[in-house]
């Protein structure tokens, strides 16, 4: 059986992917949306469309507890399903169930939902209204999630002690409104009728309060766990520019972004992936200017994720990459808000995961990877300069060992003469063959570069300094490896360094094992053949729609800022191949001041006074 | 089935740059120099000029079948079987050139880099990197073709300009080489250098319909003036008696580059390019091949048929017993003729819907 289906994989043909059938093109519709009001659901185009947060909602209630129901025959069944093992139960389209009249009903229900008495960071806190007559209810939090000095001091205090004041016949009848209009200073407060909600909401901190003789429930915001303060950019740090960078917190991060761009056409949109954890997924994107095709497909992806547990935002970029299995990364990952920022503002999408340093910004291609946000930072010049050098160094890391490995093994013509004899004399005393001696320093390398990393604090630049020279020292002394293979080596290793993007980074080094192998196989032949397959498969490559290689090729409007970045001010468009609702960025003439008629603007005010 | 893919103004005009000049670097200047001697130059020019007016009549012939590809047409004008055997006629000599430029690409790795290696395993690489692009379809390849065309270009001039030291203006006379006569004749058959301009026709469907002038003509003439350009540098470098002689010319030129104790030999550094053009020759021949096949026998896609005719390319190409033998000499011989049937073709299916009243205005019956 699992032979046929290989079979059938290797020699069948089943068409294209799917993900390779969407192309982020400008259709009518969209020239149409860019010109009027955004049609598209959920995806507002006008300005005059006020934008809405929406809360992440819980699509059925869930809970590993299988066990729960067996206790109790009659407790009824929330959601017509109960809280069974069963991921796919939580799924959306399961009924709701609704919140019932009775409060030891509804008691009831949360036990099961919630897995009391089991569960123990599940707080229930019976109490009542002290209104006349006076009204059973009850709260129910989780410690830790929710701040308990808020739920003692807005929610337990004012509902136990001050609605005695109530006149006449109490609270009665609408309970619910009467309490949150009058009796709950809570600044995010939300009537809830659905258990789903309820279970959605305290799993996010909120607090829960129900009433006897009322089928609704309030759900009043106390959230209050712990989380890390913003803190600086760890992995992508600049010498001019901000410093601050994302934490894990989702609401910190979409606040750091916001912080950043004010403007009332930034979206957030929430949704929640992982049928177990529920982890909240927020998207961000300007209205006015991103592809209404782009946020729908970045949607429609994350939405058609089934998985039980998702951890990080790596996780979900291996879910809705387009080519999971290429060596290079198709989708950006920066903790550096302002980087964030200025791609929304170039008509990326932001997608954000909860517990997460790291936002993701779709689509990434190719040259985004080698862009950092401090070529923006210095002058312009200098921003070109930082660019040739990180690409010169994108070709050293991918092909100077392969380049030493082919002219040492084939093709020793090319060497000047005395540079021949000054490299054979190095080797002389050397045992290996070169293929040997190269790898054999390449995986030295990547094994201190890995230490590095795990050792603890401090030790680890020590270690890799130290374990470098040492070894490099050493392994020279011992005739082992020529000298030159350790400056060849030294060299890549630096290169590798300086491509800004992680991810791409170690793309590029494992890309130089494959050609160093080729190289000592065929020599030049085998670079040039690895070359024209890896170009053909980056050509072939799409990140949500875009070719991985545009702007380059296909070749599309320059936007000023690819290899060479132009002044700020000679940058009027955005990147073509974004298909933005709004192109430009400014007009021609950016630096008003700098018209005649600006210098000269009638009636100045502060001529005349100077004068 | 798979949409119609199709390929923009500058990426179809590289891509027919690419295909048509990639011949330099195997053994077009020895076969034009041992014809036209030190009128070699002029060969070029005049099968450049021979083609445009070639190209003028097939232009007629695809604006008559604006929307049809090749295997239809030819079906369309002359019914199933005389059409089946026209794009016989197309595919065999295709098939015939695809297969020997194979060849001639491993044998020339095996001359320049790797004299050692098993040309087994080097056209087995060659198998592996064109079938991918093949696979992975036109679009890929015309943006590959639309990349590496200028570093390609470069890497030409280079030799051009690094070889000015050996250049000796002696060797461009007697001006009219063999004879003016010669000359013409052998500028109207080496159009057959031009034998990739059949894409167009055969695979019109992946230009845009308005582009298609713009494409053939310009792609023609910037191909002859590379040719010229090399021919004539070639020309200046090497006398033309000592011209025909190197297999490979090209290589041969820039093995003489001296500049200096520190620049010398920078030969290898070429065969970059050279190998990845010859990588987006062999990819447009076999893709091309699958696609006339898939519009033939009306199939969904071309990739299925991407590996069989890879495996069959790669099994002729071992026909022939060695390079000078067989590969030359079938070279020679299919530039003497190739171009009766590229040209020939598209004009006899023009003439047969002219007279059959077929095509343009009544080709709305489609």
């Amino acid at each position: 059986m699992q032979l046929k289906h290989w079979a059938n994989k290797i020699l069948g043909y089943n068409g294209p992917p799917a993900s390779m059938d969407f192309e982020l093109a400008e259709t009518k519709e969209e020239q149409q949306s860019a010109s009027q009001a955004g049609q598209e659901e959920n995806v507002p185009a006008s300005k005059s469309r006020q934008h809405k947060i929406r809360k992440p909602r819980k699509t059925g209630p869930g809970g590993d507890n299988g066990n729960a129901s067996s206790t109790d025959d009659t407790v009824i069944q929330p959601g017509g399903t109960g809280a069974g093992d069963n991921p796919e139960r939580s799924k959306p389209g399961s009924a709701p169930q609704e919140i019932q009249v009775a409060l030891e009903t509804n008691r009831k229900i949360i036990a099961q939902l919630f897995n009391l008495p089991i569960n123990k960071d599940v707080i229930v806190r019976e109490f009542t209204l002290s209104t006349e007559p006076p009204v059973p209810a009850f709260l129910i939090f989780i410690d830790g999630m929710a701040d308990t000095r808020l739920i003692n001091d807005s929610i337990l205090q004012p509902l136990m002690l001050l609605t005695n004041l109530e006149p006449g016949l109490g609270i009665w009848p609408d309970t619910c409104t009467n309490v949150l209009q009058k009796h709950l200073p809570s600044n995010q407060v939300k009537k809830l009728t659905l258990f789903e909600d309820v279970v959605t909401q305290v799993l996010s901190g909120a607090t829960a309060i129900f009433f006897d003789d009322c089928s609704c429930a309030i759900s009043a915001e106390t959230k209050g766990f712990p989380f890390r303060e913003v803190d600086t950019a760890k992995t992508e740090q600049v010498v001019q520019g901000p410093q601050e960078g994302f934490v894990e917190n989702l609401r910190s991060n979409t606040a750091l972004v916001r912080r950043i761009i004010h403007s009332e056409q930034l979206i957030t949109e929430y949704l929640e992936v992982g049928m177990r954890n529920n982890n909240n997924v927020a998207i961000m994107y300007m209205a006015d200017l991103t592809n209404p095709a782009l946020v729908q497909e970045v949607k429609r992806r994350i939405r058609g994720i089934k998985t039980d547990y998702l951890a990080e935002s790596g996780v979900l970029e291996e879910f809705i990459e387009d080519h999971p299995l290429s060596l290079m990364p198709q989708i950006i990952k920066t903790e550096r808000p302002d980087r964030v920022s200025s791609m929304l503002l170039e008509g990326k999408v932001a997608i954000i995961v909860d517990n997460t340093p790291f936002v993701m910004l779709v689509p990434g291609l190719l040259f985004d990877f080698l862009h950092s946000s401090e070529d923006h930072y210095v002058r312009f010049s200098n921003g070109i300069w930082l660019r040739v050098i990180r690409l010169f160094a994108v070709f050293l890391t991918i092909l100077l060992p392969a380049f030493y490995v082919a002219i040492a093994t084939f093709h020793q013509e090319m060497i000047p003469t005395d540079l021949l004899l000054s490299i054979a004399a190095a080797r002389e005393m050397v045992p290996f063959p070169t293929i040997v001696e190269i790898l054999l320093m390449e995986l030295s390398f990547e094994l201190v570069r890995e230490a590095g990393v795990r050792v603890p604090g401090i030790i680890g630049p020590t270690l890799g300094i130290v374990g470098t020279l040492i070894l490099g020292q050493a392994a020279v002394a011992a005739s082992i490896v020529s000298p030159i293979l350790i400056i060849i080596v030294a060299v890549t290793g630096l290169s590798s360094y300086a491509i800004p993007n992680y991810a791409a980074a170690f793309g590029f080094r494992f890309m130089r094992f494959i050609f160093i192998f080729l190289a000592a196989v065929l020599g030049f032949f085998g670079i040039s053949s690895g070359l024209f397959m890896m170009l053909c498969l980056l050509l072939n490559m799409k990140s949500f729609g875009v070719p991985y290689l545009a702007p380059v090729s296909p070749k599309t409007a320059s936007s000023h800022d690819l290899i060479l970045r132009f002044p700020a001010w000679q940058q009027e468009n955005r990147p073509d191949y974004q298909q933005t609702l709004d192109t430009r960025r400014q007009p021609e003439l950016s630096r008003g001041w700098a018209t005649r008629q600006s210098a000269k603007p009638p009636g100045n005010k502060a001529n005349k006074e100077g004068d | 089935m798979i949409n119609q893919v199709k390929i923009g103004l500058a990426e179809a005009i590289t891509l027919l740059v690419i295909t048509m000049a990639t011949k330099l670097f195997l053994t077009y200047p020895l076969i034009i120099v041992s014809r036209g001697g030190s009128a070699a130059w002029q060969i070029v020019i005049i099968s450049g000029l021979v083609t445009l007016v070639f190209f003028w009549l097939i232009l007629k012939y695809i604006e008559r079948f604006p929307d049809r590809s090749f295997p239809e047409t030819a079906e369309y004008i002359s019914g199933p079987y005389f059409g089946g055997l026209l794009v016989m006629v197309l595919l065999l000599p295709w098939l015939f050139e695809l297969t020997m430029t194979f060849r001639r690409f491993g044998e020339m790795i095996v001359i320049i880099a790797l004299p050692e290696t098993s040309i087994g395993l080097i056209m087995l690489i060659f198998f592996c990197g064109a079938g991918l692009a093949a696979y992975l379809g036109l679009s890929t390849i015309a943006r590959a073709c639309h990349l590496v065309f200028p570093f390609t270009l470069g890497a030409a001039l280079l030799i051009v300009a690094f070889s000015y030291s050996n250049w000796d203006t002696d060797w461009l006379f007697p001006i009219f080489g063999n004879g003016p006569w010669i000359t013409i004749k052998e500028g109207v058959i080496q159009s057959s250098a031009f034998y990739e301009l059949s894409f167009i026709y055969a695979l019109p469907l992946v230009f845009y319909a308005h582009q298609i002038k713009k494409i053939g003509y310009t792609s023609i003439i910037v191909t002859t003036v590379i040719l010229t350009t090399m021919v004539l540098a070639y020309l200046l470098a090497f006398p033309a008696v000592v011209g025909e002689e190197p297999y490979l010319p090209l290589y041969n030129m820039a093995r003489s580059v001296y500049l200096g104790r520190f620049i010398q030999r920078i030969e290898a550094i070429f065969l970059l390019f050279w190998v990845i053009s010859g990588y987006l020759w062999v990819s447009v021949g076999v893709y091309g091949l699958c696609h006339i096949l898939k519009d033939w026998l009306k199939l969904p896609d071309h990739r299925p048929l991407v590996l069989p005719a890879l495996i069959i390319v790669f099994a002729l190409a071992f026909i022939p017993q060695s390079l000078p033998d067989a590969v030359l000499k079938t070279g020679e011989y299919f530039n003497n003729i190739a171009f009766i049937p590229i040209f020939g073709l598209p004009l006899l299916l023009l003439l047969l819907a002219v007279l059959l009243g077929k095509g343009g205005k009544n080709n709305a019956e489609k």
